[in-house]
């Protein structure tokens, strides 16, 4: 007996020492990292607080898998109650009767001992099994799971189910102590003692108590020291970095980081590019080149990351055969951050980004393309690159910037800023960014539009219409004398879909005598597609010229038919000094309609009974704005709304976005997946409210041999009004406006 | 080593020719760095890496032009010399490449001249060779690739039916195609850094060129009209499956003596 207090006590100080060490090692690892800006991560303490503690008590996020949300609650409570039974084990090597002193002998603490530990050994069987089902070999990339370190995974579930099967075999033995109170204390547990028969002699009863608690000590010490030498082990660490990284979210109340990206900081210091004084240094520096550049927030999150699987299950560029997986450029990063480390014990896998298929997995799903090792993973080392161990520039650049996957993470991963900080790197310093891009870059700072066109086209759309639309400087002196500012936006002025959009919101309007003034030739590109792309400098300085003309014209309101348009300036023109009340038409419209401004009464010729609705990212996702288009498809008369498969808040890319609109996309298509999971739903017509929705849902149904036709909500509205001026016929076949370089 | 290169700045073309009343382009309004003085620019940016040349670009023209001068900068020209004079509105080719000449001889010369092969807005494609011919050096025009070594440069110039590589001692003179490189898009650092580069501003006294030389008054062309060019009308298409619209298609062709 003597024996097994030696080796328990050992385990229990190698065990909570390699631990220590570890935890010693993250905070180096972390602090050694570049800062947040000032105010940002740390601010309001309660607010993060108690969002940490609403995640943590009510799995929120989990919660989209519910069965998982619960077996992973009762598992995680488990964990914490459990710690209490090492304290006990430890006892048990001296005093095989041994109780914790105080509540040791406390019925209600024993109850709650037991059924967490019921809870324990279920949740975790749940969780295996989901695991063995989502993972199977026949699933593919389509598994969550794929890429992930499946053994890792395994070994933390086997400890995890020995831990509590120990307990509760324990409990069964400690209920046969002489004089013990069975059917109180030990309610559940007593039946397991009861196997052993009744001759156990009290002697043996000890000694089957000391063996399993030296068993379970070793168990427990076992884990500490692997996952204490495996700092990429997010699987085991997410369970105590979790908290501060929830803590540390980007938003105070613990929303997604979606919405706004972050301005540009170099060194925690927010950098305005247009500055003279600006020191040159600084430009060797914007977005993130190598470890060196991931701040200490970067790493906290890139440790948390337990390889769930969530990101990658929603990446509309993963579910098209893309070399991107947010999970796998999450590992990726990750395995930066530890491989960089002098660290000789943390010897990080780098898990490559590259083409289907090689992203490797120890899970026999595939092989590895190549490992990169820890010595390659140098400080200095590029994060984006052709080096196997680095993320593909194709992996960058298949990134539409949707938002599923940040939305999806339930550890507070910021994935989109990631991706947003490495494109700003290979785009304003390395210059390394594929070549269709440089075009639209071009036309953006030359013609203030990505597709080249010129401003004085920029009314064209308003041909035809049977009334006359005030520019203003021209026909309308100030905005006081109208309800809005209309920004039509680059796809309304010069893409034909976008165009047609325009008209019918611009009717619609007229119609409800709600007055408006559109900026014609002085409005510019809002900068989102260089802003999505990396192209910082150039973003800044649409965003500052936008912000100048609408400053001058004394813009308050402003409606928008563009979700990107919607996202730029009611969400990043702040900084810039643009403040507006900034409303998506949908959202007007839902609310003319509410009022009895306009009163659709007629179904719209040949589109059947059913619409569907995709919503776009930048509006469903990234601003939450979900319910107004519905309410008026849904006061439309003889039209039923069928959802598509995954909608709302959870909808799926249609591919333009993050600049993806302007970029080559080889092989599957982002838009033919979503065009066929809307046609899917029966529908007679795909309505969107976004104009890049808009043309990839069309240009998807071009391809098909059943298409559907794809329109505006707007467009449905005036198609259902009765004194609709001549309705539009739009055919189905794309029309994409030319581009001019 | 030093190379010059020449750059324009020109009105948006795409946006519409429009002219003033002395039948001249009008230079104001929206312009910017002739697109095919990117090329060249990209070649001088390579080859200063490659071999640890200094870049000049040059221009000429109205004070917008220092915009050019800028953009040249942002890609990679080491600082910018823009010949700026009233005298100067409404010369020709042939005074263009006599200042030119002239600027280039005051910035001591250099070992190889670069230029676009062509400007957006007049198109005469005149100046490479009138240049070279002022400065008495080689010239080798419509390079599709550029190398320099041992002081000599080589091109290769595409054309219909066969490429030919021409070789010529430095200093020359080369002008650059579409066909040469993919111009490099600036990186934020370039654009920043352009900023700090110096734009040399020298007028006709400067140069010691006669202001009489130049101008309208010297210019040995005259434009005497401009016509817009007619929109081209509409084609005619036949539309039928049958074996008529054949028929009719080849007597259409027969009655324009096509065939």
């Amino acid at each position: 007996m003597i024996g097994f207090a030696v080796a328990g006590l050992a385990a229990t100080a190698v065990g909570w020492t390699v631990l220590g060490w570890r935890v010693t090692q993250f905070a180096r690892q972390f602090a050694a990292g570049a800062p947040e800006p000032a105010g940002s991560r740390r601010n309001q303490p309660w607010r993060r607080s108690a969002a940490m503690m609403r995640e943590f008590l009510f799995h929120k996020r989990l919660a989209r898998k519910p069965v998982v949300a619960l077996a992973h609650w009762l598992t995680m409570v488990s964990f914490l109650v459990l710690v209490a039974t090492l304290a006990q084990a430890t006892g048990q090597l001296f005093d095989p009767h041994f109780d914790l002193p105080v509540i040791g002998k406390w019925a209600p603490w024993n109850w709650l001992t037991e059924f967490f530990a019921w809870a324990g050994l279920a949740g975790i069987l749940v969780l295996m099994a989901v695991r063995l089902r989502a993972s199977r070999r026949s699933l593919g990339r389509s598994s969550r799971f794929f890429g992930s370190h499946q053994w890792r995974a395994r070994y933390i579930e086997a400890t995890i189910l020995a831990v509590v099967v120990l307990v509760l075999w324990l409990r069964g033995l400690e209920a046969l102590a002489p004089g013990q109170d069975q059917a109180v204390r030990f309610a559940t547990s007593a039946w397991i003692g009861r196997l052993y028969g009744e001759d156990l002699s009290d002697a043996a009863v000890r000694v089957w108590i000391s063996a399993l608690a030296l068993a379970k000590l070793l168990v427990s010490y076992a884990w500490m020291v692997v996952v204490g030498l495996t700092p990429t082990m997010g699987v085991a660490w997410h369970r105590f970095l979790a908290f501060p990284n929830l803590w540390t979210s980007r938003n105070p109340d613990g929303s997604p980081a979606l919405g706004a990206l972050p301005g540009l900081v170099v060194d925690g210091q927010a950098v305005d590019l247009e500055d003279p004084e600006l020191d040159e240094s600084v430009f060797e520096r914007l977005g993130a080149a190598t470890v060196a550049d991931l701040t200490w927030r970067d790493r906290l999150a890139l440790a948390t990351c337990t390889e769930c699987g969530r990101c990658q299950e929603v990446c509309p560029a993963w579910a098209t055969d893309k070399p991107l997986s947010p999970k796998l450029l999450v590992g990726t990063l990750r395995d930066h951050v530890f491989g960089a480390s002098a660290d000789r014990l943390t010897v990080g896998v780098a898990r490559p980004v590259t083409p289907a298929g090689d992203a490797a997995g120890d899970d026999g799903l595939a092989q590895p393309a190549a490992i990169g090792s820890p010595a390659q993973l140098t400080q200095g080392a590029p994060l984006v690159g052709d080096a196997p161990w680095a993320v593909s520039a194709e992996a960058l650049w298949a990134c539409t910037t949707c938002g599923a996957c940040v939305d999806a993470c339930p550890v507070g991963v910021e994935q989109l800023d990631l991706v947003v900080e490495l494109r700003r790197h290979q785009v304003m310093v390395a210059g390394e960014f594929p070549s269709e891009l440089a075009t639209a870059f071009r036309n953006l700072e030359r013609r203030k539009n990505p597709w080249g066109m010129l401003a004085k086209k920029r009314l064209d759309w308003t041909k035809g219409l049977d009334f006359p639309v005030p520019v203003l400087g021209q026909d309308v002196e100030s905005l006081d004398q109208v309800d809005y500012l209309y920004w039509v936006g680059c796809a309304g002025a010069f893409d034909d879909r976008g165009q047609a959009t325009a008209r019918a919101l611009a009717t619609l309007l007229h119609q409800a005598g709600v007055s408006f003034a559109v900026l014609g030739a002085n409005e510019c590109c809002t900068g989102d597609p260089a802003r999505r792309t990396g192209n910082e400098s150039l973003f800044a300085s649409l965003a500052s010229d936008n912000v100048q003309t609408l400053n001058q014209a004394g813009a308050t309101r402003i409606v928008v038919t563009c979700a990107h348009c919607l996202n730029s300036l009611a969400n990043e023109y702040g900084p810039f000094g643009g403040r507006y009340q900034v409303v998506h038409h949908t959202e007007l419209l839902a609310q003319l309609v509410a009022e009895g401004k306009l009163r659709p009464q007629t179904t719209p010729d040949g589109i059947g009974g059913q619409v569907t609705y995709q919503d776009p990212c930048y509006l469903a996702r990234h601003n939450n704005q979900i319910a107004a288009p519905r309410r008026i498809l849904n006061a439309i008369p003889g039209l039923k709304l069928v959802e598509l498969t995954p909608s709302g808040r959870a909808t799926s890319c249609c591919g333009a976005g993050g600049g993806r609109m302007w970029l080559e996309e080889p092989g599957r298509r982002v838009n033919a997946r979503r065009f066929d999971q809307a046609a899917v739903t029966g529908a007679g017509v795909l309505a969107t409210a976004c104009p890049f929705c808009n043309v990839m849902m069309a240009d998807a149904a071009a391809a098909v041999a059943a298409p559907i036709p794809v329109r505006d909500v707007a467009q449905l509205l005036l198609d259902a009004l009765p004194s609709a001026s001549p309705k539009e016929t739009i055919p189905t076949e794309v029309q994409v406006s030319e581009e001019s370089q | 080593m030093k190379i010059i290169v020449l750059v324009k700045y020109v009105p948006d073309i795409e946006a519409g020719y429009r002219f003033n009343s002395a039948r001249r382009l009008d230079r104001t309004g929206e312009g910017l760095l002739n697109q095919l003085d990117e090329y060249p620019l990209e070649e001088a940016r390579r080859l200063a890496l490659e071999l640890g040349a200094e870049v000049v670009a040059l221009t000429m023209g109205p004070d917008e032009a220092e915009e050019a001068a800028r953009r040249a900068l942002q890609m990679g020209a080491d600082r910018a010399v823009h010949v700026l004079d009233d005298a100067l509105e409404g010369s020709d080719a042939v005074a263009t490449s006599l200042v030119l000449a002239a600027a280039i001889g005051a910035l001591g010369g250099a070992d190889l001249i670069l230029c676009g092969a062509g400007s957006a807005d007049s198109t005469t494609s005149l100046i490479p060779v009138q240049l070279a011919a002022r400065l008495q050096i080689p010239a080798l025009t419509g390079a599709a690739s550029l190398t320099v070594s041992n002081q000599v440069a080589t091109i290769r110039r595409d054309q219909d039916t066969r490429s030919l590589e021409l070789t010529a001692p430095l200093p020359a003179l080369v002008s650059v195609t579409d066909k040469a490189n993919e111009p490099a898009y600036p990186s934020a650092k370039a654009v920043m850094l352009a900023r700090k580069k110096p734009v040399a501003v020298l007028d006709l006294e400067e140069l010691e060129v006669d202001p009489a030389a130049v101008g309208p008054g010297a210019a040995k062309v005259t434009v005497m009209e401009i016509e817009p060019v007619p929109p081209r009308a509409g084609g005619q298409v036949l539309e039928a499956d049958s074996d008529d619209v054949v028929a009719a298609f080849v007597s259409l062709l027969q009655a324009n003596a096509l065939i």
